[in-house]
């Protein structure tokens, strides 16, 4: 219904006697992404609950499970350690030597670990498996309605959403955190080594600065931000490519749309969980 | 789960009718398939027969119209034989199989690895395709292809059989071993198939009925001797390939 009532809203404003031709043409604009933003979130609505009702009638399929947790473990996991180890090693750079100079160096590793454990960490990896999964998921099942792959599944009574879509969504919610936590750990033992490289501060004053200031709950909340974005960038790309068709462009569009898709969702969910976990009443 | 007998009524069509964005594909379509019978659908492009495959099959919805089958146990081969391309040949056929003995839908009742390995193997040297197990859909060509998907249709003894444009494509020796398959599947097994080509030669070669599809509707139906003596204006322009005539219009 809100689907309709902005076709109509965009029809109407479309029409000759609507103010001012770029206002016509920015309420058209508005009125399509604001349709394919709502059919977007019912397709993703509708997959995430069909996914469910697989996993609650206990219909997992296991082979697949493991092939997809494999691929987001092994995979995205080296594209996470460089955007996350580099990510650290920059912000080091910038920031340690600032703060010997200002008296500050016992919270450089302090600093360094509550950056990356409660925001670089989770984000960056969630980053990259966007752009190492999500397209991959995005590409390959908009190539497998084109070649009738998925109405072949559907023929032989094999459901999609329990054989395509269920699997990814486990693996983005079961193999991101691992990805995560070993990404950011790998990131704060950089940033220590770069510390040592580059001022005074030893190894054992950065991670005793580490140890003061990480709490366990940020370790479980770093988790918890990583199992929410692999579940999202799993449920966007394959929601994408499950309700896209047509040609090599279409594809390609699909795989794009993947990416923007997720990277916006991403942004929101972040600001939310952080809100949440860390805000007023976090 | 019934089994097939003589004369058996195995597909009922009534009333289908689908329209996609306000464009009448399929107008109001009555069929019947009995056991044993192949049914060729055919056409000129674009006037409805793979969409009507598709509401016999299921894979979509009519807007108007019902259609029973006899059974779920029947198969489709798709156009582009829409084989998985990230498992081997022996894994696609496979695959059907796997699926039912893993929910326990098999009429055979749970199948050890052993059994299922050699039925897979049997239907693959039944097209000739048992050498080629290990390899992968990127690795064959066309028509093999085309076997592999027949493979896997055939991997459950089906009841009753879809084909979407089975030789489409494929060079005549491949279509006639093709063909030959059909023909063989329907006399060991007794299954009903529904074939949708504009092949001439798979036409005259496998149609027990000939049904001609025009704007979404049957406008002729026949045997092949039939289309080829009939004076039916459709029938006459299809047979003769004739460019003018009320297919054209």
């Amino acid at each position: 219904m809100p689907t309709k009532a902005l076709r109509l809203a965009a029809y109407y404003l479309d029409k000759p006697s609507a103010p001012f031709p770029v206002t016509r043409a920015m309420a058209r604009q508005c009125g399509h992404i604001a349709t394919d933003a709502l059919a977007l979130l019912g397709q993703l609505i509708a997959e995430l609950q069909s996914a469910a009702r697989w996993l609650i009638k206990g219909k997992l399929h296991l082979p697949q499970l493991v092939r997809q947790m494999s691929l987001i473990s092994w995979d995205a996991l080296w594209m996470a350690l460089i955007l996350v180890v580099f990510s650290a090693m920059v912000i080091t750079v910038q920031m340690a030597g600032e703060m010997v100079k200002q008296g500050g160096e016992a919270y450089v590793g302090a600093l360094i670990s509550m950056a990356m454990v409660r925001e670089l960490g989770p984000v960056m990896t969630a980053v990259a498996l966007i752009s190492v999964v999500g397209t991959t998921y995005a590409a390959e099942l908009t190539t497998m309605n084109n070649t009738e792959q998925t109405p072949a599944l559907q023929m032989m009574h094999v459901s999609p959403s329990r054989f395509l879509i269920l699997p990814r969504l486990l693996a983005g919610m079961l193999a991101t955190p691992m990805v995560t936590i070993v990404a950011t750990t790998a990131s704060i033992l950089a940033a220590m080594g770069v510390c040592a490289l580059t001022t005074d501060i030893t190894p054992a004053s950065f991670w005793n600065s580490v140890n003061q200031f990480t709490e366990g709950a940020d370790v479980i909340k770093l988790l918890i931000k990583g199992a929410s974005f692999g579940l999202l960038v799993a449920l966007v790309s394959t929601t994408i490519g499950r309700h896209s068709k047509g040609g090599a462009r279409d594809v390609g569009l699909a795989t794009t749309r993947a990416v923007v898709v997720g990277f916006v969702l991403t942004a929101l969910l972040d600001y939310l969980l952080t809100f949440v976990m860390y805000g007023p009443t976090g | 789960m019934p089994t097939a007998t003589q004369h058996q009524t195995m597909i009922t069509a009534e009333g289908l009718t689908k329209a996609y964005d306000g464009r009448t594909v399929i107008n109001g379509v009555d069929l019947t398939v009995h056991n044993g019978e192949i049914v060729v659908i055919i056409g000129i492009s674009g006037c409805g027969k793979s969409t009507l495959l598709r509401l016999l099959s299921g894979l979509e919805k009519p807007d108007e119209g019902t259609v029973s089958l006899i059974d779920d146990n029947f198969s489709f081969v798709f156009q582009y034989s829409a084989l998985f391309d990230s498992m081997s040949v022996f894994d696609n056929v496979a695959f059907p199989l796997v699926e039912k003995n893993d929910d326990g839908d098999l009429p055979m009742g749970k199948l050890s690895q052993e059994e299922l390995h050699d039925i897979v193997m049997e239907k693959l040297a039944i097209v000739g395709m048992d050498e080629s197990a290990d390899r992968f859909p990127s690795q064959l060509s066309g028509g093999m292809k085309k076997r592999v998907s027949f493979a896997r249709a055939i991997v459950s003894n089906p009841h009753i059989m879809f084909y979407d444009e089975p030789t489409a494509g494929l060079d005549p020796i491949a279509s006639t071993q093709l063909e030959d398959d059909i023909l063989r599947l329907r006399d060991e097994l007794g299954a009903a198939s529904v074939v949708v080509t504009h092949q001439h030669s798979t036409i005259h070669r496998l149609a027990d009925t000939i049904c001609l599809l025009h704007e979404g509707n049957i406008v002729w139906q026949g045997t092949p001797s039939e289309l080829k003596n009939s004076n039916d204006p459709y029938a006459h322009q299809f047979n003769s390939a004739n460019l003018d005539g009320p297919l054209n219009d």
